[in-house]
């Protein structure tokens, strides 16, 4: 894929689409896709099985905290739902109650495994059919409240509360925040009980799976995907910072200029993980334990490590440098 | 030859001076291994309750003195699969409830009318046995837990009449058999080991029962729940039907 060419308003991270989803209803929504992907993090993640780089590994996380702490970053408080299956009847209907009334808003409501394991929207209800409307990246139709009900696992709903708006600059600083925990494994995740690698050491987990020849095509091929098309929207993101924000005083010249030094090695990773696409398609896979294959994929893996290390000490830079900005004249 | 051995046992009059003495669990654990002196001697302790039991739901000496001597019959060639034999009272008691439910339905002194006020009759089975009964059970439980609220207090008491409640609302999504099944292990805490020989199948197969029939009460559940929601809903006015433009694509 050219970066040059793409949609930039759609991706393979459904969790930020949902996102974007439900703010587009937003009578003055002045996120685009690529602010959504950079502000809430989700363009630099990067989360790996290291056992057999499960497909499960793009949303192996925890959806309440990211999700609150995605729509906090963008300027919105927000209600959770997340009972375990199965879900005793009361606080089912306290669930079904804040869907409704997200929709009543006339904001549909975030949700996950609707139609798949992704995250989608339910936008609309009948109590008379007792149906659902939900659209998620695989379908969209109906879904009875029994279905709906019948959760695997959990029940997931996150509905955007009320607007309370803070500044661009607080934005990014809470955005680098994020971005920072998650590549240096910070972030909170005990839930997965270290199954999952997050952030740069992902990069050695995925790696020592090539080696030890036990990769699942499609996972492998669905996480390169996700990943691949996130640092798309990575590069783009930065690239925006060097040029929307002005060069009127110190903080906007700062950013401008470490969001560009950020965007060189993010384009490094970005067409690594391209290439990686490449050797293995979205679905099918290719032959990831094949000597050849696995050798130029952990080469590419290498390569994308290596530029994201040194992205990574950049964006560290910006926050610092967002949490308090340097003396504009220094005079010593 | 039990059954002769029974009937013969029920002949004495009712002696109750003779329930002190020995001990009543050990009685029971004897009889559960095949001690015929032993049942005979519970016989005669528990006849007069039984009795009792019988002519409070029957109303009718004639028909209770029957309800009884089947109802012994029955719980000698059921007290093997008694889990605990401290539990023995309640559970004879129960058996000879059922025996009388079960009598009345077949055309008791009030044919077809319903004999007993809150028994519900839905749920009528030709070949109904003891735990085929979730009336009755739920009767029976519910009767123990007022007995208990007297010890216990109000609230457990509450507790428990709505869990019964709720139950006896689920259960009737389950099949004749897997609601036999299901009261007998829910209610008896009989094992599926000995469930399986008691309904002549293997363990394995009581265990999918059991199995599949919490997936159906669940479903039941969450079926009642999300209907008790709407009409909430409908009853406070609230908006019936919402549908916002179909999202952008995800």
């Amino acid at each position: 894929m050219n970066i040059h060419e793409r949609d930039w308003t759609t991706t393979r991270t459904s969790a930020a689409s949902a996102i974007y989803g439900a703010l587009s209803y937003l009578d003055e929504n002045a996120f685009s896709l690529i602010d959504v992907m950079g502000l809430t993090g989700h363009a630099f993640r990067m989360n790996i099985d290291p056992k057999k780089v499960h497909p499960a590994g793009p949303t192996a996380f925890p959806g309440g905290y990211i999700l609150r702490r995605n729509l906090c970053n963008l300027g919105f408080t927000s209600c959770l739902a997340d009972p375990a299956a199965p879900v005793p009847p009361d606080k089912l209907q306290k669930t079904f109650s804040i869907i409704q009334e997200s929709i009543d808003h006339g904001i549909p409501a975030i949700s996950y495994d609707l139609f798949s394991t992704e995250f989608g929207l339910i936008y609309g209800y009948d109590d008379d059919s007792q149906e659902f409307y939900a659209k998620d990246p695989s379908n969209d139709g109906v879904i009875t409240y029994a279905d709906f009900s019948e959760a695997k696992g959990f029940i997931f709903i996150t509905t955007i509360s009320e607007k309370l708006p803070h500044s661009k600059y607080e934005m990014l600083r809470m955005a680098l925040d994020m971005i920072v925990d998650h590549a240096r494994g910070r972030e909170w995740n005990h839930i997965f009980n270290g199954n999952f690698v997050m952030g740069l050491d992902g990069f050695e987990a995925w790696i020592k799976v090539f080696e030890k020849g036990t990769v699942d095509p499609l996972g492998n091929a669905y996480n390169a995907a996700v990943i691949a098309d996130a640092r798309q929207f990575a590069v783009k993101f930065l690239e925006e910072l060097t040029m929307k924000w002005n060069g009127t005083n110190v903080v906007e010249r700062g950013v401008r200029k470490l969001a560009g030094e950020a965007r060189e090695f993010y384009i490094v990773s970005a067409e690594a993980f391209e290439q990686l696409t490449r050797l293995f398609p979205f679905p099918n896979g290719g032959i990831p334990n094949d000597h050849n294959s696995s050798n130029k994929a952990i080469e590419l893996l290498r390569n994308a490590e290596a530029a994201e290390h040194e992205g990574i000490k950049v964006i560290e830079k910006l926050l610092q440098f967002m949490k308090g900005y340097y003396s504009e004249k220094w005079i010593y | 030859m039990i059954k002769e051995f029974v009937l013969d046992s029920l002949v004495p009059p009712i002696r109750q001076d003779e329930q002190d003495g020995i001990s009543n669990e050990k009685l029971v654990n004897r009889a559960r291994g095949g001690d015929q002196e032993a049942f005979s001697e519970l016989v005669r302790q528990y006849r007069a309750k039984a009795y009792g039991w019988a002519n409070s739901v029957a109303k009718d000496t004639f028909l209770a003195e029957d309800i009884v001597q089947d109802a012994l019959l029955r719980a000698f060639l059921k007290l093997g699969t008694l889990m605990d034999s401290k539990k023995f009272l309640p559970w004879l008691r129960q058996i000879v409830r059922n025996e009388a439910y079960m009598k009345m339905r077949r055309g008791g002194p009030f044919r077809n009318e319903q004999p007993v006020s809150g028994i519900q009759t839905n749920t009528l089975h030709k070949d109904v046995v003891d735990f085929s009964n979730i009336d009755s059970i739920l009767s029976f439980v519910a009767y123990s837990s007022s007995e208990k609220a007297r010890v216990e207090g109000p609230e457990e008491h509450l507790i428990r009449l709505e869990m019964m409640e709720s139950i006896q609302t689920l259960l009737h999504c389950l099949s004749p058999r897997e609601k036999k099944i299901f009261e007998a292990h829910f209610f008896e805490a009989i094992s599926p080991a000995e469930l399986a020989s008691l309904f002549d199948t293997s363990t394995a197969n009581i265990y999918n029962v059991l199995s599949r029939s919490r997936v159906k009460i669940r479903k039941e559940q969450i079926r009642l729940s999300i209907h008790a929601y709407t009409k909430k809903r409908a009853d406070k006015g609230l908006t019936r039907k919402k549908i916002l433009p179909t999202p952008p694509t995800l």
